[in-house]
């Protein structure tokens, strides 16, 4: 799917969406997305360059430099949410004619695949980072050898202490300097500030969305939280993923005031580390058919602190915040990341279960399945449900696979209930 | 009060009937080529009705299980195979608290309390190599009926290393042993095949833990070679019910039994 098409493709989710969606921020979300793409498509006719980045960069310093940054991982991910994941399948069958084993992990296959096939544009240049994924260290690398570009890659340091963030500093102060030099631009730290301002604001109001989320029952459907999170990672900094947040804000103030729109709530279920994006239908008909309801995703959570973004210093609060924000703080250094983060919003959360994917191509997060699992039984008495699975590639294990396998866990979860309430 | 449990299993429906404790019959219908649930289901409850001579209106509730538990139009209830099996393997085995089933294209590990309630499960990933069309095709590769395979094992003196990822390593793997100067004996590849699958298996229930009793099920449970590889392998002796197959159906009785009358 070249990337016309998938514009296309976003544009005619907008319409649908504008037909009968009852929430403005469904509406905003695409259009927000419809935006970035736009950008991106016109950046090289515009003058300005394309950049591929990592899934952790910090997007705050592109968005100073007025460069649209391409988050290869998300837009992957994006692809799969609107054109479907059998799109993929060109792209895998390119990278495995390129000699990648099936064992890499799909996303990076898909990427380097669509390089191939030329459904992504050559970047100008390519920005990865060393956060907690090692494959995308050596797939970017790929990727710079394929498309013949500079890259630069941020070494991100595994402890969250002084001497850590002082480092990452430095790194993004590197990144800083082969932007000037391969833009030919001088790096305003003014601008910088504004765009950090605007992500502290995103950010604080995601925050207040996740505690919100703590209402007992669920506010709404769980199934876009997934989208939020990813809408965060690509657009923080700028002004429209604030307003986004606003608007999302109110909405769930007040569903809350009104109630729940779920018209039962029997299992509440945290999320943890991947999913099969290509059954985001799941969220619905486990909602609809069993009362289960995802009330939090690991991924979604920030880290534990009670740190504040400091626009006045913004390399040193981005520098931070590489530790803290969704999608990295459960997974950069020590497995007790994400054992004290899955522990804190099984407990927050109040959840009856978890539900864990192993993305079978990742091996950053799926060694801990153990660990995680046996914690929320022996701390909080709440049984896991673990599924491998590949998040982009359904024949790994398809929908109903999925689905079969879960109405079992779901089955045990009424027995154990009847159990204790006898 | 006569019930019946039907399991939709992949390549085979499993009737029982039911009637207090006792099991007046059981069917095993082997699907061939029909992609319709309903007709599968009917032909394995005719089975089962003639075998215990009794009618269709005599049976009062109807539950079915397994994956396509839901084609079968007539079942009062569906319930899915991991409560079914639980139900099932408690009832002939009370003091079971893991229960491993073997099918043609599943497994699954299940943990049960006292009260044969499913505290954990754990099923296996899209792979062949951990389910019995595993065993099948390595059956079909030596060129032995999968009664002959099964029974092999047992004078194995060695293992050969098999491959436990995929059924197509592992069987170039097989092929190459048969092909050594001197080739390895079949006893061993077979003995070898036998501790791949459940190296796989334990590994799978590992992740929610094995606590004694085991009891097995599943038409993997029928192959000797595999129930003795697997007791060597755990250092416990396993359950296996006379008819490992019907449980998860039996299981499914069991529950229509309790909802035509509900423990008060």
């Amino acid at each position: 799917m070249k990337m016309e098409e998938f514009i296309k493709a976003v544009e005619g989710r907008l319409q649908h969406l504008k037909s009968y969606s009852t929430r403005k921020s469904q509406e905003l979300y695409f259009e927000l997305l419809l935006e970035y793409y736009q950008a991106i498509n016109k950046a090289k006719q515009e003058g300005k360059p394309l950049a591929l980045v990592g899934v952790f960069s910090p997007k705050e310093i592109f968005y100073a430099m007025d460069i649209v940054p391409l988050d290869a991982s998300f837009h992957l991910t994006y692809v799969g949410f609107i054109g479907g994941c059998e799109v993929f399948k060109d792209y895998l069958e390119a990278a495995a004619g390129y000699g990648l084993p099936i064992e890499t992990c799909s996303i990076h296959r898909i990427l380097i695949g669509m390089v191939i096939k030329e459904a992504i544009s050559p970047p100008d240049f390519i920005v990865g980072t060393s956060h907690a994924c090692d494959g995308e260290i050596k797939a970017f690398e790929t990727l710079t050898d394929l498309c013949q570009c500079p890259d630069y890659f941020l070494d991100h340091p595994y402890r969250a202490d002084a001497e850590g963030v002082e480092y990452y500093k430095r790194e993004m102060e590197g990144l800083i300097q082969f932007l000037e030099e391969k833009t030919s631009q001088k790096f305003d730290f003014n601008k910088l500030k504004e765009v950090v301002e605007l992500s502290k604001q995103a950010t604080d109001l995601y925050r207040q969305i996740n505690e919100m989320r703590k209402a007992v029952p669920a506010p709404m459907g769980s199934g876009e939280f997934f989208g939020i999170l990813l809408l965060y990672n690509i657009l923080v900094g700028t002004p429209g993923l604030v307003k986004y947040f606003e608007i999302l804000r109110n909405e769930i103030k007040e569903q809350l005031e009104k109630g729940p729109t779920l018209d039962r709530e029997n299992f509440r279920v945290v999320f943890l580390y991947s999913f099969p994006f290509y059954a985001m239908e799941f969220f619905e008909w486990m909602e609809q058919e069993y009362g289960v309801v995802d009330v939090m995703e690991l991924m979604s959570t920030f880290g534990y602190t009670e740190e504040e973004m400091e626009p006045s210093s913004p390399l040193d609060t981005l520098a931070k915040k590489s530790f803290y924000q969704p999608l990295v703080s459960p997974i950069v250094g020590s497995t007790d990341n994400f054992v004290i983060t899955a522990l804190r919003i099984a407990r927050d959360y109040r959840a009856d279960a978890a539900f864990f994917g192993t993305h079978i191509g990742c091996k950053e997060a799926c060694a801990t399945v153990r660990i995680v699992k046996d914690t929320l039984r022996r701390e909080l008495g709440i049984p896991t449900y673990v599924i491998d699975h590949d998040p982009l590639v359904p024949s790994v294990t398809p929908p109903d696979v999925i689905k079969t396998k879960f109405e079992g866990f779901i089955e045990m979860l009424e027995d154990l209930k009847l159990e204790q309430e006898q | 009060m006569i019930v019946a449990g039907i399991d939709m299993g992949s390549l085979t429906t499993k009737v029982v009937i039911l009637e207090g404790n006792n099991i007046l019959a059981h069917h095993i219908h082997i699907l061939i080529s029909s992609k319709e649930g309903v007709i599968d289901a009917q032909k394995a409850i005719d089975g089962a009705l003639r075998d215990a001579g009794l009618s269709f209106d005599l049976i009062q509730y109807i539950v079915s299980t397994g994956f396509d538990r839901k084609s079968v139009a007539f079942a009062n209830k569906q319930r899915t195979e991991a409560s079914c099996l639980a139900k099932g393997a408690h009832w002939l085995f009370p003091s079971a608290r893991t229960v491993i089933d073997v099918g043609a294209e599943t497994s699954t590990t299940l943990k049960l309390n006292e009260k044969g309630v499913v505290e954990d499960i754990q099923g296996n990933d899209k792979c062949a190599a951990g389910a019995g069309i595993f065993l099948d095709a390595m059956a079909e590769l030596m060129q032995l009926s999968i009664e002959d395979f099964s029974r092999l094992s047992l004078n194995a003196k060695e293992k050969a290393k098999i491959t436990n990822t995929c059924v197509v390593f592992a069987e170039s793997e097989v092929i190459s042993h048969i092909h050594k100067k001197p080739s390895v004996p079949k006893n061993d590849i077979i003995a070898g095949i036998h501790e791949s699958i459940v190296e796989r298996i334990i590994g799978l229930s590992a992740r929610i833990g094995i606590n004694k009793d085991v009891v097995l099920t599943g038409g993997v449970a029928k192959n000797i070679g595999f129930v003795k590889a697997l007791e060597e392998k755990m250092g416990m002796k396993v359950s296996v019910p006379d008819e490992p197959q019907i449980v998860a159906a039996l299981g499914a009785a069991l529950i229509a039994q309790s909802y035509v009358s509900p423990r008060e």
